[in-house]
C-alpha cells in the first residue's frame, strides 16, 4: 500500500530529460552571474594586446574581442544584465498584472470591459516594436530597458489572472469567506492568491524567457545598457562586425542567449506539468 | 451573422483609440521635454525652444494636443520625418511591402514545417521522434532570431558564398510577373535567393511554437470519443488521422493565426536590420538611431493598427465559417 503510494509519487516527481536540462541550464547561468567577479580571471573592461584572439590563447579561455577585453569575463558578467533585466521586468510585469487582472477579475462588468479593452491595446503591438518605441523615448539604459520590458510582458499576467479568478470567486469558500466578513482585498489576498501561485510561477518562467530575449534584441540594436557594461545582445552586435575574421564573437553570446531563454523555457514546461498535472502527456 | 459582425467592428473602436492613446502617451508625455522631440535637437536657446512650442502647438493643454493628434491620425497623417522630409504614411506605405513579404514567407516555412512534423509527433507519441521533435521545437522557440540570421549569413553567404547575405532582390510579386509576361526565370531566382536566408531565420521561433500547438491539438483530437468510433469501425490508421483528427486538429492551431503573425513582424523587426531588408523594422530602428521620432511613433501606430483590423477580419472570417463562434 505505502509501497504503491511512493511509487506513484514518484513517478510524479521523477524528471524527465529535458527537465535535467533545463534545470542545469539555470544553475549554470545562476552560479555564472553570481560569482562571476571571482569565476572570470580578467575584469570585464580591462584591454589586453591580442584583439580578436582565438579561443584558448594566453589563458583567454574563450579568446579577446574587437578592442581585447576577455570574453569570458564579459559573458559571466553579462549574465548578470540579463538576469537581473529578466527578474525586475518580470517582477514589477507580475505585479502589474497581479493588480489589473485582480480588479478586472473580481469587479467585473464595466470595469472588467474597460481594463480588458486595456490589455487588448497592449496587446496590439509587437513586443519588441513597443519595447523600442518606450526605450527610444525614455533613452537607453538599464532602467530604460526593464520598464519597457514590464510593459511589454504585463498583459499575460492581467490575463491569466482575471481568468482564473473569474472561476473561482464562484466557489463556495469565497462566498463562505464573505459570509463570514472577510473584505474584498483580504478575500483576494488570504482566499485566492495562493490558487494563482502556481501559474504565476509557471508564467513567470516563461516570462524571464522572453524578457532576456527582448533585452538581447534592444542590446543589439544598441538600446540596451550604456556601452562600457557588457550584455549578450552588444556583445553579439560587435562580433557582427567582424564576422569574418572572429566568428567566435558571433557564436559564443548568441549561444549563450540561446541556453539561457531554454533553461527557462524547459523549466516552465517541467513547473507547468507539475503544477497542472492534466497537461502532462 | 450581421448583429456578430457589428459588435466584432466596435469593439475594434475603443481598442483603436486606445492604440492612439498609447502612442501619443509614449511620443508627448513620457519624454521630459517634447519640443526637444519635435526638433530633433538635444539642446537649444530656451528663446526659440518657446518659440517652437509655440508654433507646434505643445504649449496647450495635453488633450487639446491629443485631440489634434487624432484629428491628424483620422485624415491620415502621421507626421513628418525630420531626416527624410517626407509624410511619416508615405514612408511607411514604401517599405510595409518588403516587410510583409518577410513575414509572409516566414509564415509559410512555418506552417509547412511546424504542422507535418507537430502531427507526426502526436501520431508517435512516446517515441524517441516526439522528444527529439519537442526539445527541437523548444529549441527554435529559444533561439534569437536575429543571431541564427547572422549563423546563417556566416555559413551560407560568407562560408560557401551560395546565398546573398543582405538587401533584397526585388519585389517577389513583381518577379512573378515578369515570369508571366516572358522575363525569364532570373528575377524570381534573384528575388528568392535574398528572401530565403531572412525568411528562414524568421521562421524558426514560430515553427517551434506550430509544432507544439499541433501536437498538442492533434493529442487533444486523438483521444475523442469519435475517433475510438472509427477506430472500433475498423478505418485505417492513416484515414483516421489525416481524414478525421488533422482537420479538427487544425482549428486551435489557425485560430491564432493573427497572433503568429504579430510575432513575425516584431521579430522582422530585429532581423531586417541584419539583413539590410529594406522593410518598417530597419526603417524604424534607423529612425531610433538618427532621432526622428516622427516615423518610430508612426511605425509602431501602423503596424497595431493593422493588427487589430487583422484580427478583427480573422474573428469575421472565422465566425462566418463556423457559427458555433457567433454565439459565445
Amino acid at each position: 500500500m505505502i509501497r504503491r503510494w511512493v511509487a506513484g509519487r514518484e513517478r510524479r516527481l521523477r524528471p524527465g530529460a529535458r527537465t535535467v536540462i533545463g534545470i542545469a541550464l539555470l544553475a549554470l547561468l545562476l552560479l555564472g552571474a553570481v560569482f562571476a567577479p571571482i569565476l572570470a580571471s580578467h575584469p570585464p573592461d580591462r584591454l589586453f594586446d591580442a584583439v580578436m584572439a582565438a579561443p584558448g590563447t594566453d589563458g583567454h579561455v574563450l579568446g579577446t574581442d574587437s578592442v581585447g577585453r576577455d570574453v569570458t569575463a564579459r559573458l559571466l558578467h553579462g549574465a548578470r544584465v540579463s538576469l537581473s533585466v529578466g527578474v525586475g521586468a518580470t517582477a514589477i510585469a507580475a505585479v502589474v498584472g497581479f493588480v489589473v487582472g485582480g480588479v478586472a477579475g473580481y469587479a467585473g462588468g464595466a470595469v472588467d470591459r474597460l481594463l480588458m479593452v486595456v490589455v487588448e491595446v497592449f496587446l496590439s503591438f509587437p513586443a519588441v516594436l513597443l519595447a523600442i518605441a518606450l526605450v527610444a523615448f525614455m533613452g537607453p539604459g538599464l532602467r530604460s530597458v526593464i520598464i519597457a520590458l514590464a510593459a511589454v510582458g504585463w498583459t499575460d499576467f492581467a490575463r491569466l489572472v482575471r481568468g482564473d479568478l473569474l472561476v473561482l470567486r464562484e466557489r463556495e469558500f469565497v462566498a463562505s469567506a464573505r459570509a463570514a466578513g472577510a473584505g474584498r482585498v483580504r478575500i483576494i489576498l488570504r482566499h485566492l492568491l495562493p490558487h494563482l501561485a502556481g501559474p504565476i510561477i509557471v508564467l513567470s518562467s516563461f516570462g524571464l524567457a522572453s524578457a532576456i530575449l527582448s533585452e538581447a534584441a534592444l542590446s543589439f540594436l544598441g538600446l540596451g545598457v550604456s556601452p562600457p557594461t557588457s550584455s549578450w545582445g552588444s556583445m553579439l552586435a560587435d562580433g557582427r562586425t567582424f564576422m569574418r575574421v572572429a566568428p567566435h564573437l558571433t557564436w559564443i553570446p548568441g549561444l549563450a542567449i540561446t541556453l539561457a531563454v531554454l533553461g527557462f523555457h524547459l523549466v516552465g514546461d517541467a513547473l507547468r506539468d507539475f503544477s497542472d498535472p492534466r497537461t502532462r502527456r | 451573422m450581421t448583429l456578430f459582425a457589428l459588435r466584432r467592428l466596435l469593439w475594434a473602436v475603443p481598442v483603436l483609440l486606445g492604440v492612439s492613446i498609447l502612442v501619443f502617451t509614449i511620443a508627448r508625455v513620457i519624454p521630459g521635454d517634447p519640443v526637444l522631440i519635435a526638433t530633433g535637437l538635444e539642446r537649444a536657446d530656451p528663446k526659440i525652444l518657446a518659440e517652437t512650442a509655440q508654433r507646434l502647438g505643445l504649449d496647450r493643454p495635453l488633450w487639446v494636443q491629443y485631440a489634434d493628434y487624432l484629428g491628424d491620425l483620422v485624415r491620415g497623417d502621421l507626421g513628418h520625418s525630420l531626416r527624410h522630409r517626407r509624410p511619416v504614411s508615405a514612408l511607411i506605405l514604401g517599405r510595409l511591402p518588403a516587410t510583409l513579404e518577410l513575414a509572409t514567407a516566414a509564415f509559410l516555412l512555418a506552417i509547412a514545417a511546424g504542422i507535418p512534423l507537430g502531427v507526426v509527433a502526436a501520431v508517435r507519441r512516446g517515441t524517441g521522434f516526439e522528444h527529439a521533435a519537442i526539445l527541437g521545437a523548444v529549441g527554435g522557440m529559444s533561439v534569437p532570431a536575429f543571431w541564427l540570421g547572422l549563423l546563417l549569413i556566416l555559413l551560407f553567404s560568407l562560408q560557401l558564398g551560395w546565398l546573398p547575405a543582405t538587401a533584397r532582390g526585388g519585389s517577389l510579386p513583381g518577379a512573378f510577373a515578369a515570369l508571366l509576361t516572358g522575363g525569364g526565370l532570373s528575377p524570381l531566382w534573384r528575388s528568392l535567393s535574398h528572401l530565403l536566408l531572412p525568411a528562414l531565420a524568421l521562421a524558426a521561433p514560430t515553427t517551434g511554437l506550430m509544432v507544439r500547438m499541433t501536437r498538442s491539438s492533434m493529442l487533444d483530437v486523438l483521444g475523442e470519443d469519435y475517433i475510438l468510433a472509427a477506430r472500433a469501425r475498423g478505418l485505417s490508421e492513416r484515414t483516421i488521422v489525416y481524414r478525421h483528427a488533422l482537420k479538427n486538429a487544425l482549428v486551435p492551431v489557425v485560430t491564432i493565426a493573427g497572433l503568429f503573425l504579430g510575432r513575425l513582424l516584431g521579430g522582422a523587426v530585429v532581423l531586417e536590420t541584419v539583413f539590410a531588408w529594406p522593410g518598417i523594422g530597419r526603417m524604424a530602428v534607423l529612425a531610433v538611431r538618427s532621432r526622428d521620432y516622427a516615423v518610430i511613433a508612426g511605425t509602431a501606430l501602423m503596424v497595431a493598427v493593422g493588427f487589430v483590423v487583422i484580427n478583427a477580419a480573422v474573428d469575421l472570417v472565422y465566425a462566418w465559417l463556423d457559427p458555433r463562434v457567433r454565439y459565445d
